[in-house]
């Protein structure tokens, strides 16, 4: 018989090198599983912390809206879509109305908004503008994580040369937080964390748990509603009684080192994109009120006379809400530049009024 | 560039991957240099100059010492190296200080003082560790225990080996430089050992010290607004958080040290169960202490004289400590009554010293919790010397931890103090009465991923929002 082959004298050597890796390998295995877990759980964290921007233009994607209202936050916080339904607009009947407001954001963000959001012709688009939205002083950090595409970027990148380093960080940033959903739903989870301590020891972080009872109404609000889920502090507050109080009143730095330019550039797109949809655009200049106005008079100055531009030269349909033609005093605002729910609900008339109205000039 | 900014961790994994990836010693060892200064130059490029300067006195002492022919040249090159570390550390820490104090002692006496201020005086990034670093390499070559380093990068790496460079630990040349001789080949243990140190230290320093910071900074500030029960609650939660800001960024120094393949001394040594004040300076920033020992206190003559000489040594010692960590009073008071509370623990040693019935209470654990909790009375008691901004607050303080009343208004202390000072006592209680350097190093490998994926967690998820900065980067 032929002699067998002894074993090899190190058959242990493998496993025993393996052992090595076990706990970096284990390591890596339980990041990649809990990624896994958060982000099956998405949903469920977006709830306790929405991301605004993306929760508003989910809902506003895909669905037949038949006036959707473009703007900032005076249009976030102002402009009650529940008013103006039943408008007539050119002989048809607006029912479905979509409050598309983005706080903080430029018209840079509502172009984006409405390039990537609006997918469903509406019969009527409305955008509330304001000084601020056109301000090329400021850009607003959840554009370029939230709302732009690559396609986006490469023209920000080519018209703007001045930001684009802030760009790429912040559109790399975005993109980095994406790729490890622990991190990208980090707040989420946190006060989902603070919620379910809360249930169980009622008390122990009140802060937190009164931050994620506010968030979760105000997630419930926007996913099922018409994207008008104002601040619960706005809706109360009156800045004439800040005022008298000598209350802190809450500075607004946007306006700072106003220049126009590239912001501005981004109106023509949005009025570019209603011709092409054969929409109507109607420009609704936001009401302020009279103390910010005045603080920055050179720039509403400039502001208005743009406006005014904007209607003669190019054609622009533009209302002009202002507090005179409103009838709004500091008792309808909640700041500087918020209306609390009494200068709402009167803003909400005047501009279905002044709507019809200019339905009919039409 | 603070180490828990996220810069750091674009900078570390840039600065890793290129290093392995280099081949020749010379180049590993240059690239690494440059990364050490590019990082000090991070902070403030114009200080540059310090380090650079520093490192080039004492790496020619170095040589010049090793190479005199007579004793006396020896000693001349080593004074040198010791003005130039010394004097640097004096003008940059202690020119303010000095200032400031002669200015009001000649008010005092009634004489002219100018009519002009000095203007603070910024401090250089580490220069209390660097200094320190290049003082030990001199005097260990004057001794003859090691011998000087020929080649520049060599010992310019060793002096600004940036994981070490801002905050320590303060490591030995003769620790260090043996294994530089060839560049270290890092292993899977290692590899491991360094991911452990690091998330252990960034979890200290992130999830522990800096949320801590968010209750303690109010408390400190204005003592007066609160009550007994409050202030005690922020002198625990200041004990827990300097204890894992410094011993935090110690392990992250020494979790990144490991990725390069270089072994660094420990720092901390669960400090807040040491059983007597001089087994806390045991436990505590231990390279500091020790380089203290070896370099002040023996020369002082340590305990060889007589025993009140033995205690004036230990006296001075911690005095300069008191002062190596800031240049104020209330530091040098802090090292003072540090130096007393050691004289006055080693004069009750040596009386009890052959006596049956103290080995006996001493072996009880009864004992051993009333002298942890002792000792830990009088370590916080001196933490609120050098953390209080005004006297007054301090007495406010110093009243409410020995048991008595505050006149400020009661506050509910925030639930998140109770549990992370709880935390910190559990990771002392878990590892720190045993004979390991961390206890999770001692789970099995299943369980020890599932503590660091749960440290990850934690610390993306409950970390406060931005970084504050290494509270020993000030010294």
């Amino acid at each position: 018989m032929e002699a067998r082959p002894s074993p090899p004298q190190n058959d242990t050597f493998v496993p025993v090198r393996l052992t090595r890796y076990r706990v970096l390998a284990c390591f890596l295995v339980g990041l990649l599983a809990l990624d896994g877990v958060v982000r099956l759980n998405a949903r469920l964290w977006d709830d306790h912390d929405p991301n605004e921007y993306a929760e508003r233009l989910a809902r506003c994607r895909g669905r037949a809206w038949d006036l959707v209202v473009l703007g900032g936050s005076p249009v976030a916080e102002g402009v009650d879509p529940a008013i103006l339904r039943g408008l007539n607009w050119r002989g048809q009947i607006i029912r479905r109305v979509y409050n598309l407001g983005l706080s903080g954001g430029t018209a840079s963000e509502f172009w984006h908004a409405l390039e990537h959001g609006v997918t469903v012709r509406p019969k009527l688009l409305v955008y509330g503008i304001t000084a601020s939205d056109l301000n090329d002083n400021r850009n607003e950090t959840h554009g370029p994580s939230e709302l732009m595409e690559l396609g986006d970027l490469a023209r920000w990148l080519a018209e703007r040369p001045d930001s684009r380093a802030w760009l790429l960080r912040q559109y790399g940033r975005a993109c980095l937080e994406r790729c490890w959903g622990l991190y990208e739903y980090r707040n989420g989870i946190r006060l989902w964390a603070a919620h379910r301590v809360d249930e169980i020891c009622p008390g122990l972080f009140p802060q937190v748990a009164a931050e994620v009872h506010a968030n979760v109404d105000h997630s419930e609000t926007l996913a099922r509603g018409h994207g008008y889920a104002p601040q619960a502090s706005f809706q109360e507050m009156r800045y004439s009684r800040t005022k008298a109080s000598g209350g802190k009143v809450a500075p607004f730095p946007f306006l700072e080192g106003f220049r126009l330019g590239h912001h501005l550039a981004c109106v023509h797109r949005i009025r570019a994109w209603a011709d092409r949809h054969k929409v109507d655009l109607v420009l609704v200049d936001m009401p302020m009120s009279a103390d910010l106005e005045a603080r920055h008079a050179s720039v509403f100055l400039r502001y208005r006379r743009l406006l005014r531009d904007l209607q003669v030269e190019h054609g622009f349909r533009v209302l002009h809400g202002d507090r005179e033609a409103v009838g709004l005093d500091d008792d309808h605002f909640a700041d500087l530049a918020h209306l609390n729910q009494w200068g709402a609900d009167r803003f909400g008339h005047w501009l279905r009024t002044a709507l019809s109205y200019a339905a009919v000039e039409k | 560039m603070n180490f828990a900014s996220p810069a750091f961790f674009v900078f570390l994994p840039v600065v890793l991957l290129a290093y392995h990836r280099l081949t020749a010693r010379d180049h590993k060892y240059r690239f690494l240099l440059v990364a050490s200064w590019l990082l000090y130059a991070s902070w403030n490029p114009w200080f540059l100059w310090v380090i650079l300067f520093t490192t080039a006195v004492d790496h020619a002492a170095g040589m010049l010492i090793e190479s005199a022919s007579t004793p006396t040249r020896r000693r001349a090159w080593l004074v040198v190296s010791l003005v130039s570390n010394l004097s640097f550390l004096a003008c940059f820490k202690y020119t303010n200080f000095a200032f400031d104090n002669s200015m009001a002692l000649a008010r005092w006496l009634g004489w002219g003082t100018p009519d002009w201020t000095l203007e603070k005086i910024v401090l250089p990034l580490g220069i209390s560790f660097h200094t320190f670093q290049g003082i030990s390499y001199t005097l260990d070559v004057y001794r003859g225990r090691i011998r000087a380093v020929r080649g520049f990068v060599d010992f310019a790496v060793f002096v600004a080996f940036f994981p070490q460079l801002v905050a320590g630990p303060i490591v030995r040349a003769m620790d260090f430089l043996p294994q530089m001789a060839t560049p270290p080949r890092v292993s899977v243990e290692q590899v491991v050992e360094g991911l452990h140190w690091f998330l252990i230290g960034l979890f200290k320093k992130v999830f522990i010290a800096d949320r801590l910071a968010q209750f303690v900074d109010p408390v400190f500030a204005h003592p007066e607004l609160y009550d007994a029960v409050t202030l005690r609650w922020g002198v625990l939660a200041y004990a827990a958080q300097i204890y894992c800001d410094f011993s935090g960024y110690s392990d992250l120094a020494i979790g990144c040290a490991k990725w390069f393949g270089f072994e660094l001394p420990i720092n901390f040594n669960f400090p807040y169960v040491a059983g007597s004040i001089s087994d806390f300076w045991r436990r505590w920033h231990i390279s500091l202490s020790s380089w203290l020992r070896d370099y002040l206190y023996i020369p002082l003559g340590g305990s060889r004289r007589s025993a009140v000489r033995t205690y004036f040594n230990l006296i001075v010692t911690m005095t300069l400590c008191g002062l190596w960590h800031g240049a104020s009073w209330n530091y040098v008071l802090w090292g003072f009554y540090n130096g007393l509370l050691l004289s006055f623990h080693r004069i009750g040693d040596r009386a009890l010293v052959g006596k049956a019935w103290a080995i006996r209470i001493r072996s009880a654990a009864a004992y051993r919790v009333l002298a942890t909790a002792t000792t830990l009375l009088f370590v916080f008691s001196g933490f609120i010397l050098v953390r209080t901004e005004n006297w007054a607050g301090c007495w406010g303080m110093q009243c409410a931890l020995f048991g008595g009343g505050s006149e400020g208004d009661a506050h509910r202390v925030p639930a998140q103090v109770p549990l992370l000072v709880a935390l910190v006592m559990l990771g002392h209680l878990f590892s720190g009465l045993r004979p390991v350097r961390c206890g999770i190093l001692a789970l099995p490998p299943l369980a020890r991923s599932g503590a660091y994926v749960a440290a990850v967690l934690l610390l993306v998820v409950f970390a406060p929002g931005t970084a504050k900065s290494f509270i020993y980067f000030q010294f």
